[in-house]
């Protein structure tokens, strides 16, 4: 979808749009788990820096609904901190060093590793199991 | 994961059953979400390509797949993105709230971080908690986990983190 140059169809224009919103939603949450950890910051004292009611503040931490860009700004400057925006290719995603091998069950199993074996050159071959060893 | 449980999913996605979530927009499949066939159609079947609400539900399903933080809530929490309905039944609901009308996706946990969706609804035709429509949505979750795995039971836990790797838990991680 991102390699051609058709216009986005409504359906991905609406994937693009909440994946932006939850990508900034985890963002604030990240730092709200280390400033909790590291400074005891409560949803109260969000609420209090920004003149809200905590009642809000927990709706706010609790999904991205109705978030602006807007919203990131004031959360996280009530937790001493702006945000910075960044850029990354869509290539590039995807590509992590963790990987929950769950996700393989889905994936057919590969077919066993063989080797075709003639005795002369003139027989049929005979297809031979390799052990997992040797196909490595 | 229990050795069973792997070879039943494997099974199951042989057969079609079941379908492993691969979210338009790549990412790494550090929670993966295995959906049932009927919900799979729902979300990605022809019906739903022109449709921004699905658009918005793949994100959300990404975001969980991805492995980003997601906030969990056991308790009254009203706004959290995963919720358990009943710590007996063991059915939990995956929240796509916005736009409206907000989705609810239903399902178990085959094991930590690794999620079977069964069926889905739109929030509005559940009406208000507790209602007849909330249990007739349970009731097809657990039945369809039945068909799928009828030996085995859904991975339980004591604490939302034993259920979900980076989440933050309402009810208890932040004062």
């Amino acid at each position: 979808m991102f390699h051609s140059a058709e216009p986005f169809t409504a359906r991905q224009i609406a994937m693009i749009e909440g994946t932006a919103q939850n990508v900034a939603h985890s963002a604030v949450l990240d730092l709200l788990e280390k400033l909790v950890r590291e400074k005891n910051i409560t949803r109260a004292f969000i609420a209090r820096r920004l003149g809200r009611d905590p009642a809000q503040i927990t709706r706010w931490l609790g999904s991205p609904g109705n978030w602006t860009l807007q919203t990131l700004g004031l959360l996280m400057a009530a937790m001493g901190h702006l945000p910075t925006i960044g850029a990354q290719s869509v290539e590039s995603l995807g590509r992590s060093n963790y990987y929950n091998e769950s996700a393989d069950l889905a994936r057919k199993s590969p077919p066993k590793p063989t080797i075709e074996v003639k005795s002369d050159p003139s027989s049929k071959p005979t297809t031979i199991d390799l052990p997992k060893r040797l196909a490595a | 994961m229990r050795d069973e449980m792997g070879r039943e999913i494997r099974r199951q996605c042989e057969e079609g059953e079941l379908v492993l979530v691969e979210p338009t927009i790549p990412c790494s499949q550090i929670r993966p979400i295995y959906m049932a066939r009927k919900a799979y159609a729902r979300v990605f079947g022809p019906s739903a390509e022109e449709s921004a609400r699905m658009g918005f539900l793949e994100a959300d399903l990404r975001r969980f797949i991805s492995g980003d933080k997601i906030t969990v809530a056991r308790g009254r929490e009203k706004t959290c993105v995963l919720k358990p309905l009943s710590n007996v039944s063991e059915v939990w609901e995956l929240r796509s709230r916005d736009p409206d009308p907000a989705i609810r996706v239903f399902g178990r946990f085959a094991d930590k971080d690794v999620f079977i969706a069964t069926n889905l609804e739109y929030r509005n035709l559940l009406f208000e908690i507790r209602s007849r429509f909330w249990a007739v949505q349970m009731g097809r979750c657990q039945t369809i986990w039945k068909r799928l795995f009828p030996y085995l039971e859904p991975h339980r836990g004591e604490t939302s983190h034993d259920y979900v790797s980076n989440a933050v838990d309402l009810d208890h991680d932040v004062p």
